[in-house]
This record gives C-alpha cells, sequence and structure tokens, in this order.
C-alpha cells in the first residue's frame, strides 16, 4: 500500500497525536519525570494552536488539569525557604506537608519549584481557561528576588548556583503574566542578556558562550517583555543577521549544525519579534517541516524520526507565524495564541473592576 | 495530567530525603534516581549535600560523573555537579583528559565548552588553549564552538579593546582557514566579528583589498581537503559570505566617510565616496539574489537599507 503524500499539514492527526501525549506518555519520557508541567504544556498548547482544546478535552478534564496543575504549588505552607515557592514539574518529590506544623517537623528541605515549571504552569492555567485566583502571587514574586544572581541572570531553584538565560526569559514571562516586575531588576537583567550577545550577533545562554537560536529567543523575548527590545540590543542588525543566516531549508540553532524543526521557532519567532518574519524563504520552511511530519500525528526533530511533544508544539507555532489556515495566531514573546491570550487578559480585567 | 511511570527508587528516596538521611545507601539511591531521570535536580542536589556531609572521596565522585557524561553529555545538572566538585577539590587535574572524550564523542557540545571556559577563570589555564583550539580546527575547521572558544580566549572575554599585533594576528588566521575552506560560515563570522569590535579604518580598507586580490589567483579550491571538510567547498567568489564580506565593507564606508577620507588622504569627496559605495552594495547584493535565493528577501532588504542611512 502506498503511504499518503507528505504535502499537507494533517491537522486531524495532530489533535489525536496531542491527545494520546495528554493522557499517556510514551514510556521513553520516564525520563522527564521532573518536567511534566512543561510535557503538559506542550500537549495543551498544541491542541490550543489547533483551536481544539474544547472539542479535545471536556469540561470534567479541563477542571482535573487545572486541579493537577494547582497540586504542584509550592508556598509558604510548604517551605520557608526562600526562592521555593512557585510550581514543581510534577509529585515526584512525593506528597507535600500537609501544614505549616507538618512542615516543620518534616526533616526534608530540597522541596522546591523551579522557574521553568512556574512559567510552565502559569501558561498550562492560561490555556486551560483559569484566571490564575490560586496563585500565591507573592510568594512567587519573592522567588523571583531571591533566585536572581548580581551578574543579572536567573537561577531556577535555590539549590544550584548555575544561572542562565533560559531562566531569565522565566522570569520575564512569569512577570509579564503575574503583571508584576517588582521581582525583577530589570536594568540587571537587561545587562545580563548584552553580556551573552556574541561577536556574530547571535546571543548564547551565558556570557562568552556560542550563539544558540534558543537563547537568541530567550534574549530577544525577555527584552521585548521588559519594553526595551530597541535599546536593549547591542547590534539589533547583526542579530537579524544572524537569524536570517540560520535558514538552509529549515533553521538550525547554531552555524554548522543541521536543520531542526524547532527552530522555525526560536530563529523564527526571533526574526517576527524583529519585524522581519518577511525576510525568510516560506517555501523551503514549509517544505522541511513537510519532511519532519510523521503520518501518526507530531513532528519529529529531523526527518525520519520519532516526534515527540516538543517537536510537535514547535512545528505547528511555525505554521502559525506562516498564517496557515486553520492554525491559530500565536504572540511570539509569550508563546501562547492570541486567543488565549485575550480571554485571559479580560478575565484579569473583569477582577480588577 | 500525563502519568508517568513511577518507578520503586523514586519512593524510597522520597523516604530518605523525608527522614534526611545521609548515608552510603542514600547516596546509591541518588545515583539509581539519576540514573532514571537525569534532570532530577532534587536528587542532584541531595547527593551533593551527602557527599559533603560524609566527606566522601571526591576523585570517587569524578570517576562516578566521567561515566554518567557518556552516556547523559547533555544533562545540565550533570556540569553544574562537577563544578561544585572541582571547586570543593580547589583542583582542575585530569579535566582536560576529561573533556578530551567528551569532544570525541561530540566536538559541539555547549555544555562542555562552557565547563572548559569556567576552567580557564577559574584556574587561570589561559596557556596552550589556542594551541588546542587550532589542533581541533585543523580535524574540522566547521566546528563553530571551537571559534566561538577562540574569540573567548583572544578577547579575555572583554569587548573593549585587543592590541594591535593581536588583532592583525587573528585577522590573518581566519583568512587562512577562509581560503582552506570558502563556504565555512564560522571562519567568515569570525572574521568579521573581529573587524566589527575592534577594527580601525585602516584594517577594513585593508580587508577590502585583501579580498579583491585574492580573486586574482581564485584557483584555491581546496580539493586536497575534501574528505576534511566533509563537503565539497566553493571556491572564494563562489562563496555567498564573500560578496557579503565585500556588502559589509562599502556599508561600513559609508557609515564612515570622514574616517575612511581621512585616511585616503582628502583623495575623494563625501558624496562621490557614498556613491560608489551605494553602487556597490546594490551591485553585490543583486548578485547575492543570485546565488542565495533562500535569502533573496534579505539581500534586497539590505540595499533598501541603504536609502534610509
Amino acid at each position: 500500500m502506498a503511504l499518503p503524500t507528505n504535502d499537507a499539514l494533517l491537522v486531524a492527526k495532530h489533535e489525536s497525536y496531542f491527545k494520546r501525549c495528554l493522557s499517556l506518555l510514551p514510556g521513553a519520557f520516564q525520563r522527564e519525570d521532573t518536567s511534566r508541567m512543561t510535557l503538559g504544556f506542550f500537549c495543551l498548547a498544541g491542541l490550543d494552536i489547533l483551536g481544539a482544546l474544547n472539542s479535545a478535552i471536556s469540561e470534567a478534564e479541563r477542571q482535573e488539569y487545572i486541579d493537577w496543575v494547582y497540586a504542584q504549588q509550592i508556598t509558604p505552607e510548604h517551605t520557608t525557604m526562600p526562592g521555593c515557592c512557585g510550581f514543581q514539574g510534577g509529585p515526584f518529590t512525593g506528597p507535600l506537608p500537609s501544614s505549616p506544623q507538618d512542615r516543620d517537623q518534616r526533616g526534608d528541605t530540597l522541596i522546591t519549584a523551579s522557574l521553568p515549571s512556574t512559567y510552565s504552569a502559569l501558561a498550562c492555567l492560561i490555556i486551560l481557561g483559569d484566571d490564575l485566583s490560586r496563585v500565591n502571587r507573592p510568594a512567587i514574586i519573592a522567588s523571583l528576588k531571591a533566585l536572581q544572581t548580581k551578574e543579572g541572570g536567573f537561577r531556577s531553584h535555590p539549590f544550584t548556583n548555575e544561572a542562565d538565560l533560559r531562566i531569565l526569559y522565566c522570569a520575564c514571562v512569569i512577570s509579564h503574566l503575574l503583571q508584576d516586575w517588582s521581582g525583577v531588576d530589570q536594568p540587571g537583567a537587561v545587562r545580563y542578556i548584552q553580556h551573552c550577545q556574541g561577536y556574530d550577533g547571535g546571543i548564547g545562554l551565558g556570557p562568552g558562550q556560542e550563539s544558540h537560536g534558543g537563547t537568541t529567543y530567550c534574549g530577544v523575548a525577555s527584552l521585548k517583555l521588559m519594553g526595551c527590545l530597541d535599546k536593549g540590543l547591542v547590534n539589533k542588525a547583526a542579530t537579524m543577521r544572524w537569524c536570517v543566516h540560520r535558514q538552509q531549508q529549515g533553521f538550525h540553532g547554531r552555524i554548522n549544525k543541521d536543520d531542526d524543526t524547532c527552530y522555525s521557532f526560536w530563529v523564527g519567532a526571533t526574526l517576527s519579534m524583529l519585524d522581519s518574519y518577511h525576510l525568510i524563504d516560506i517555501h523551503a520552511q514549509r517544505h522541511f517541516l513537510l519532511s519532519t511530519q510523521r503520518f501518526i500525528g507530531g513532528f519529529a526533530k529531523y526527518p525520519g524520526e520519532y516526534p515527540d511533544p516538543y517537536h510537535a508544539y514547535f512545528g505547528l507555532t511555525a505554521f502559525s507565524m506562516m498564517n496557515e489556515s486553520g492554525i491559530q495566531e500565536i504572540i511570539p514573546e509569550l508563546n501562547l495564541t492570541k486567543t488565549s491570550y485575550a480571554k485571559f487578559f479580560q478575565r484579569s480585567m473583569g477582577d480588577s473592576s | 495530567m500525563l502519568p508517568i511511570i513511577d518507578a520503586e527508587a523514586m519512593g524510597y528516596f522520597r523516604a530518605i530525603m523525608r527522614s534526611n538521611e545521609k548515608s552510603a545507601r542514600a547516596l546509591e539511591l541518588t545515583e539509581e534516581i539519576i540514573w532514571l531521570n537525569p534532570g532530577h535536580y532534587t536528587a542532584w542536589a541531595y547527593r551533593l549535600d551527602i557527599l559533603k556531609a560524609l566527606k566522601l572521596d571526591l576523585h570517587q565522585e569524578l570517576e562516578f560523573l566521567n561515566e554518567f557524561a557518556l552516556c547523559n553529555p547533555k544533562t545540565y545538572q550533570l556540569w553544574h555537579h562537577r563544578r561544585e566538585i572541582i571547586t570543593l577539590l580547589g583542583d582542575p587535574q585530569g579535566e582536560f583528559e576529561f573533556l578530551e572524550s567528551v569532544f570525541k564523542e561530540d566536538g559541539k557540545n555547549f555544555h562542555a565548552w562552557a565547563y572548559r571556559q569556567w576552567l580557564l577563570v577559574a584556574f587561570d589555564l589561559w596557556n596552550g588553549e589556542l594551541e588546542f583550539i587550532e589542533k581541533i580546527l585543523e580535524v574540522d575547521v566547521r566546528n563553530n564552538s571551537v571559534w566561538n572558544q577562540r574569540f573567548f580566549v583572544v578577547t579575555r572575554a572583554s569587548t573593549i579593546a585587543l592590541d594591535q599585533p593581536t588583532l592583525a594576528r587573528e585577522l590573518e588566521f581566519a583568512w587562512s582557514k577562509i581560503l582552506l575552506a570558502p563556504g565555512n560560515e564560522s571562519s567568515w563570522v569570525y572574521y568579521r566579528g573581529l573587524l566589527e569590535q575592534f577594527g580601525t579604518t585602516d584594517e577594513w580598507l585593508a580587508v577590502e583589498a585583501q579580498l579583491k586580490n585574492a580573486t586574482k589567483e581564485d584557483n584555491i579550491t581546496p580539493e586536497d581537503n575534501g574528505e576534511l571538510l566533509k563537503e565539497p567547498q566553493p571556491s572564494l567568489t563562489g562563496s555567498r559570505f564573500y560578496w557579503e564580506m565585500l556588502v559589509d565593507v562599502h556599508t561600513y564606508k559609508i557609515q564612515h566617510t570622514d574616517k575612511v577620507i581621512a585616511v585616503l588622504n582628502g583623495t575623494i569627496t563625501t558624496p562621490d565616496l557614498t556613491k560608489q559605495s551605494r553602487d556597490e552594495v546594490q551591485r553585490l547584493c543583486a548578485h547575492l539574489e543570485e546565488l542565495d535565493p533562500v535569502r533573496k528577501a534579505y539581500w534586497t532588504y539590505r540595499t533598501d537599507q541603504l536609502s534610509v542611512t
């Protein structure tokens, strides 16, 4: 039997792919037990970008997911250690202390949220239509304060000394979504991003490191969220040039590396924020992405490989930026659909009036 | 949401963390967890606590990390943990050998390169680094991580200034690698990066001369290096980067007319210089639109930018 030709976006297949992942991830993902929240984000965001969230999950499931996300929230009830509040990536550390008394009696001192999980949790809640009313905002803002380093970068949680640009981006999205920037020293954060910009115009994970598509996105999106994209970037023309040169057919993340589905988002979204998405070759990119699309749904990293939720979601975001019909529009710097974000914004306005 | 099969080991680990047990069996358990889930940051943090509390032999820990790195070279926590151990030991002996084994598997592992940069700074190990870099570039001149490392070493991570002899040496080095593989973006980007950050008008004009003179003897097809370069290389004038560099030179001239005229002792007027360079950029970008069709819109954009500046 001849396989169908791979010349169209398989919308229905992608929907069932994300549904499958959401209910039972393949065993191989056991390695990701600490980042279930982030995997959940990719599945929910995937359904959202397909405009299929309401048809794919029932009202009861939606409520169940919201409750699961909130069950991962770490608050001062659970820990007194500065920087630990927010959301953890899943229940992998077991039941949380049931009360402050229980907390003080228990010997475990490593209960902590992480900033990537906190970012993913807030994004999941927004996609699921929650109003964030059960989020302990002051505790998260206090965590941000505790986790920013004197160089301006952010640590993921208090039990590490390592800061990098990915985590700084998470801190910026969290501040934006909570509409409270008091946890971030913004001039410090901008300086840190500037130190990460390389001689080639791209941005690395930390000062002195090789420019990379993912971290270039993090730097540019953080500056955009802080409202200083024009002044904050050391050399905007160089960043744009670096991004444009990452296209072979699809996009790759570093000079002299192979094209990989996800960089159509990281680099493409960066160009979009720099008002330069029109400079890329849409046809070449589309051709590449259709070669990583799988008949069973989802996208893989490279042609011929197995799909995963991460590449499946980012493959779709590229089609969104290429204005594919039937795919929801996204806000590049937030990695959320315009529709979900607008609804969230209306809900939070409603609260304050 | 997203049920993931839990392991028995995870249950034991929680129990041990709860009782805050720091023991040999607790250490073994963290190892189990980390093998199951390399990104389990709590297990890594707990492991470090145990090592410190029991004052265990950290060299043995390095042996474990060596083995772990072979299977999970891209785990962030692994590299963070290694820094902590080396900091506690206060001695980086053996670390370069370890990194060689990692680079043998993947010469572009950015965790390993970041770690190497940390070692250089923390233990003042700059001597010999350029030789190390050259050795790797001889095997793979397209490895951009190595070029980045070279920039890091040459500038000592400073963006302020570079002494003239060093700048000249580095431009020359990059140029020799460009001639070896004209289609290699890494060496071109390094070349331009140096010029943009540290180059004076003299250097920019010298580059223009170098580019133009090179085409006179443009038979340097790197046929001998076919295997080394892993892909067929264009000739110098067949490389888009050659033409792009010329666009940059002329753009520089348009943006720095006063300086250029001073160097040329006033032998050209501002309007003439500007017009000449604009015409050149237009011609070069038109050529690039043909040579590099994926970036056609970008080359048009670069031409259009001229009327803005």
